[in-house]
């Protein structure tokens, strides 16, 4: 409203200036008509001075008023939405970069508990992998050995069996060849120490 | 040459029509208020402006799709940064409404004065001269109503002038400021006033040498016709020129009248 009123006030004192042009212009004007010649182009004339000067301070008043603020406003309300944004931007690529630190950070850490880790595991495998291996190494061993010993046990008892079959048989035989015979105690006392020589032999 | 003979006849032809004339044709006498030539082409060029600016202000968006808008906001933006800030060091803002209407209305006339047929509004000197006049009211208050009236008229006087010659100064500085009505003028008119009779005399030049072709055709003809296509080269060439100038000459007498405010709103 300010603007307004200045520009009438303006308007009002450009327009006394511009009426005292005219009047110059107009006395120019006739006196070139009455000499004539190409000069002429060179005199304003006032048919068109004075629309011209009117339709100017209309087009002023009316831009002034419509136009200008517009445009104006809009020129200075996109050039501090494009700093803010570019602002935005700028604190947007800090907090990235930041991030990105923080992040690169978190995973070194990673890294190295995840290599810590395992290196633990391998480590706490391998005890368990030996410690199994040992484990199976003595049971395999104790097997062993009483099988062994299972062995050796049947061994002895199908030796002793053997031993008093023999004993039986040979009595029997004895006892056929010779028609006499001892008593059973006898013969089996006789057998018995006759096979433990021999056994006694058959084991040297 | 044959053809050249009706060369001074038609240039005669060609500066009637581009003297100031009445609507209808007819010769223009002083006395008589009518519409001029110019003054109806200067109601196209404001017509068009007034459309323009409509359409501009009308789709001004904050992420601008509209070609039309988008030239004026980035035109009234030179206005704004390179015109009025460039030559006013402080409060250049309160200039830039006169200062943007000036170079669009000048701008426009010009631009509208180079479609065939139609002239250019600042082609006379009475409008250059009312533009020139209003300049010269607008930054004579400009410099009253921020130095006063003492002061504006003081500062006409460089500081460090001898009191003895100051007088002289003053008297020589108020007459150069009065001189700028004329030159302002002179320069906007003459330059769009020598660019139409150069395309002009291009133009005749060109028709004047394929006219014998267009009324008998014979070999000896179409070969006198030749020049013409060297002479629409050159009125082309002008032409594109003239567009150029157009945007020059509205941009210098923008610039220098803000150069004019810039120097009157401060004591200098």
């Amino acid at each position: 409203m300010k603007a307004f009123k200045k520009s009438i006030t303006l308007m009002g004192l450009s327009g006394a200036f511009v009426a005292a042009s005219a009047v110059a212009a107009y006395a120019a004007e006739a006196e070139a008509e009455g000499g004539g010649g190409g000069a002429s182009a060179l005199i304003p004339k006032m048919a068109e001075f004075i629309p011209a000067v009117l339709a100017f301070f209309i087009v002023f008043m009316v831009l002034s008023k419509f136009a200008w603020p517009a445009i104006s406003d809009m020129l200075e309300k996109r050039a501090d939405t494009i700093r803010e944004s570019l602002e935005k931007a700028e604190a947007a690529k800090v907090e990235a970069e930041r991030l990105l630190a923080e992040y690169k950070e978190t995973m070194a850490e990673a890294r190295k508990e995840s290599a810590t880790i395992l290196a633990q595991a391998k480590q706490a495998a391998e005890a368990t992998r030996t410690e199994a291996t040992a484990k199976a190494q003595v049971e395999y061993d104790a097997m062993l050995t009483k099988a062994r010993e299972a062995i050796v046990g049947e061994k002895n008892a199908a030796i002793a069996e053997l031993q008093a079959s023999v004993a039986r048989i040979s009595v029997a035989v004895a006892g056929k060849l010779i028609g006499s015979e001892l008593s059973t105690e006898d013969h089996l006392k006789v057998v018995e120490k006759y096979v433990s020589e021999a056994g006694s032999i058959n084991e040297n | 040459m044959e053809v050249l003979k009706k060369l001074p006849e038609e240039v005669d032809l060609l500066l009637r029509s581009l003297s100031t004339l009445n609507v209808n044709g007819q010769e223009y006498k002083p006395t008589e208020f009518v519409l001029s030539n110019y003054i109806f082409f200067m109601c196209v060029a404001l017509t068009v402006l007034a459309i323009i600016m409509y359409v501009a202000v009308k789709n001004l968006k904050m992420v601008p799709d509209s070609k039309v808008s988008n030239a004026v906001e980035s035109l009234a933006q030179f206005v704004r940064d390179d015109i009025a800030a460039g030559m006013i060091p402080h409060g250049s803002k309160k200039y830039f409404g006169f200062l943007a209407t000036l170079f669009f209305f000048i701008l426009t006339s010009n631009i509208i004065g180079l479609i065939p047929g139609c002239k250019p509004s600042t082609g006379t000197m009475g409008v250059t001269v009312a533009l020139s006049t209003t300049v010269f009211a607008y930054f004579n208050y400009v410099g009253f109503k921020n130095q006063g009236f003492l002061g504006y008229l003081k500062s006409f006087v460089p500081h460090g002038v001898p009191l003895a010659v100051a007088p002289v100064i003053w008297v020589i500085e108020v007459f150069s400021s009065f001189l700028r009505i004329f030159t302002l003028a002179v320069r906007l008119f003459a330059n769009m006033y020598a660019g139409h009779i150069i395309l002009g005399i291009f133009a005749i030049l060109t028709s004047l040498f394929i006219e014998p072709m267009i009324e008998h055709l014979s070999a000896g003809s179409v070969v006198g016709a030749l020049p013409s296509i060297g002479w629409l080269a050159l009125m082309t060439a002008l032409y594109l020129l003239e567009v150029l100038v157009a945007f020059v000459q509205a941009y210098v007498f923008t610039l220098l009248s803000a150069v004019y405010i810039g120097a009157a709103a401060e004591a200098h």
